[in-house]
């Protein structure tokens, strides 16, 4: 299997009549856009384009994704939702626009933690984009379905409206990936390393969708590191900010680029074991034992171990990091920390013993380096990007 | 630059321990190893004043006499300030401690210098920035030379990390923005500890926290029990504002109150809790066991917050306070906390 992606790398986005290009640039019709969501969705929908000089702090985002379309198989849409066919997805073209992220934005309706992207601040992954802010008007009634039905109108939108693209030839580039080859033997120099890849569903505005399949009772399952690159996964608990991943690092996502991008070189690039978090201890348990299994049945040598949420969830990720070792397996997690406002609680709920080799994302709790939000007051970390779960930010904690 | 230097009587040139309840002396500009200070500053900065003590002076009323000597140097206005070093002198290095310690509550950037073995850096180290020297004043010019760099680096706004600074740990977390993306960090972790090579956690194990529960109550049929839970159970409107992530507030309710509900919390699902509170907020069964003589009575309040990413300092303030509001009452009272 291999997945062809063709990015599209405008030096700039504007707003225009038509979508197209003017040289580098290109144009959005912003007017079509909001036309073909408001006779889909029968509400009114807010779009603009947000600029990263604009220097505005974009708030209550409910998820962020990377603006994509899927060339072949055509069938597809760019990001797997409830309802539609999947057959055939992590293989194929798909194309993705770079410098420019559709965010979804919205107050309420599940919003407990409202997340903010201040633009144009360097230090955050996504603040370099324009951003295309796509705000229905949710009423009380607003339930997770219409959100669903507003994410597929977007993906038909997107499907419709990016192929047709014809970038200048200086604004394209094109990779290919190939299914990394199970392994087979060991080597010493280059490591075997998977990815356990802990996605948190809990119901209602807190659940993620993998080949639009809801993932609260899903069971450990070997993944191609292909499939979720071609936006298997889609985020609708984005409403917790800090401790959630949105779409947008599931599709392009920096730890399987990474992985890939070294497959080959100084390791090898084994398997994705995508598995979520249960309630209760002696499930989680099992669970950890069952990814550590299914990690020693396809001979990793070592695994990063990534989470969302949480206390909660660092339990897991604790639980599986003891087990993968107790199976002989190096294992390294990457984790959010709560350390409180001034860093001087304990960042993490527990730590296993065997956990000596973790990087931090950053803390979730700290108020933001030299940030201020509208009236003056104190950033924290709830910004989208800052603490990145799947280690897209520079931030991360050290001691003290 | 403004520096203000805080040493003891004896490396203040006043004399050696029968000089020791020496009371606080402020004298113009650099005075013993603050003059080596002002030579390595240049024209980058000018020690204003020397704040001198004797030791006994000081450890005779530690607290009050430190901020009699924090009030002096803050007449001069100082951008920083340096005490010590104290070598492994105990008193010298408690007198450190403490004047680097108030300092920093009051915003100033000040640092301290003593021996690792020093009795007063266990009792300062995580209380304020205390840079390690040797034992004995051989080393005197390496540690003035580390607690200067320090100091102007936190003057200038730089980032304070542990592989750029020595200084002993302070026990907290700090932002840092690296070089490389975590993912980086991460996958090269992965593969310098697959292959059995060093590597470096970024998140150290630290001991873990340990509570001990209250003793069981002697007689439940005597006892009043206070229901409370961290699953969010409030009035309609949420009339205390209590926030669903990282809460600061708890709220305190009466039963009437339970003709409607809702969930201020972020981690659940809260529609199980919302079909029904008592899943969360067991009041039925309460309510059984004071009909059938279980227990003796029933507070006639909730308590309630959302345990959801809440610092544990902030966890323990709330107890002590909702302890103190369940104190008002008298009898013997337990507590059943529900959680989510």
């Amino acid at each position: 299997m291999a997945l062809t992606i063709r990015r599209y790398r405008p030096e700039t986005v504007a707003a225009g009549p038509s979508n197209g290009w003017r040289g580098s640039q290109l144009v959005i019709d912003l007017t079509q856009l909001k036309a073909h969501l408001e006779a889909r969705m029968h509400i009114r929908v807010h779009v603009e384009l947000v600029p990263p000089e604009s220097g505005r702090v974009v708030r209550d985002i409910r998820d962020l994704w990377q603006v994509r379309a899927k060339l072949a198989p055509a069938a597809l849409l760019p990001y797997a939702l409830p309802g539609q066919p999947q057959d055939g997805r992590g293989s194929g073209v798909t194309i993705v626009v770079e410098r420019l992220a559709l965010c979804i934005s919205g107050e309420g309706a599940g919003n407990v933690t409202p997340c903010m992207l201040p633009m144009g601040d360097p230090s955050l992954p996504l603040s370099d984009h324009w951003l295309l802010e796509v705000a229905p008007a949710i009423g009380p009634a607003w339930d997770e379905s219409d959100e669903v039905r507003m994410k597929t109108a977007l993906a038909e939108w997107m499907q419709a409206a990016i192929p047709g693209l014809q970038p200048p030839p200086g604004c394209v580039q094109e990779e290919t990936w190939q299914e990394p080859a199970p392994t087979a033997s060991r080597h010493p120099e280059r490591p075997a390393i998977g990815h356990c890849y802990l996605v948190q569903s809990q119901g209602s505005f807190r659940r993620t969708f993998f080949q639009g399949s809801p993932c609260d009772t899903l069971r450990p399952t070997v993944v191609s590191p292909l499939v979720i690159m071609d936006g298997a996964l889609v985020s609708n608990n984005y409403v917790v900010c800090a401790n959630r991943n949105p779409t947008y690092f599931h599709a392009e996502n920096p730890l399987l680029r990474g992985l890939l991008q070294r497959h080959g070189q100084d390791l090898q690039m084994a398997s994705v074991v995508l598995f979520t978090a249960p309630g209760d201890e002696a499930a989680k348990r099992a669970t950890a034992a069952e990814v550590a299994q299914i990690a020693r049945s396809q001979c990793w040598d070592a695994a990063v171990v990534t989470k969302e949420g949480g206390g909660n969830t660092t339990v897991d990720l604790m639980l599986l990091v003891g087990a993968l070792e107790a199976e002989g397996i190096s294992a390294v997690g990457m984790v959010n920390e709560s350390a409180g406002p001034q860093g001087d609680q304990p960042p993490l709920v527990v730590h296993h013993p065997a956990a000596d080799a973790l990087v931090s994302t950053g803390n979730v709790e700290a108020v933001w380096p030299g940030g201020t939000d509208a009236s003056g007051g104190a950033l924290t970390a709830w910004i989208a990007g800052a603490t990145s779960l799947l280690g897209a930010g520079q931030w991360g904690c050290v001691e003290d | 630059m403004r520096l203000v230097h805080y040493l003891n009587q004896f490396f203040g040139q006043v004399g050696g321990e029968e000089a020791a309840d020496t009371a606080i002396l402020v004298r113009a500009g650099a005075v013993g190893p603050a003059r080596a200070v002002a030579a390595a500053l240049g024209n980058a900065g000018e020690v204003v004043a020397t704040v001198i003590a004797g030791d006994n002076w000081v450890n005779a009323d530690l607290e009050a006499r430190a901020q009699l000597i924090c009030d002096a140097v803050m007449e001069h206005s100082p951008d920083v300030v340096l005490a010590g070093p104290a070598f492994g002198a105990g008193r010298y290095g408690v007198a450190v401690g403490e004047v680097v310690r108030q300092l920093t509550a009051r915003g100033c950037i000040a640092v301290g210098a003593m021996a690792p073995d020093n009795p007063a850096r266990a009792l300062y180290a995580s209380r304020g920035y205390l840079v390690p020297c040797d034992p004995s004043v051989r080393g005197m010019s390496a540690a003035l030379s580390d607690m200067m760099r320090l100091a102007i680096a936190l003057h200038r706004g730089e980032a304070v990390t542990h592989d750029r600074f020595a200084y002993y740990p302070r026990g907290r977390r700090i932002m840092l923005r690296h070089n490389a993306p975590a993912a980086e960090r991460v996958i090269a972790l992965a593969v310098a500890k697959a292959r059995g090579g060093t590597y470096r956690t970024e998140i150290p194990r630290r001991a873990s926290l340990e509570w001990v529960a209250a003793p069981p109550v002697a007689s439940l049929a005597d006892t009043i029990v206070v229901l409370a839970t961290d699953g969010g159970v409030v009035p309609c409107g949420n009339p205390d504002r209590i926030e669903a992530s990282m809460a600061t507030k708890w709220g305190r309710y009466p039963w009437e109150a339970l003709t409607c509900l809702e969930i201020s919390h972020g981690g659940y699902d809260r529609r199980f809790a919302q079909e029904d509170p008592c899943r969360v907020l067991p009041w039925d069964g309460l309510e059984h066991w004071r009909a059938v003589g279980v227990i003796g009575g029933v507070f006639p309040y909730w308590y309630t917050t959302a345990g959801n990413a809440t610092a544990p300092s902030v966890c323990e303030a709330m107890a002590a306070q909702i302890l103190s509001d369940i104190e008002a009452i008298r009898g013997q009272v337990g507590v059943l906390l529900t959680s989510t």
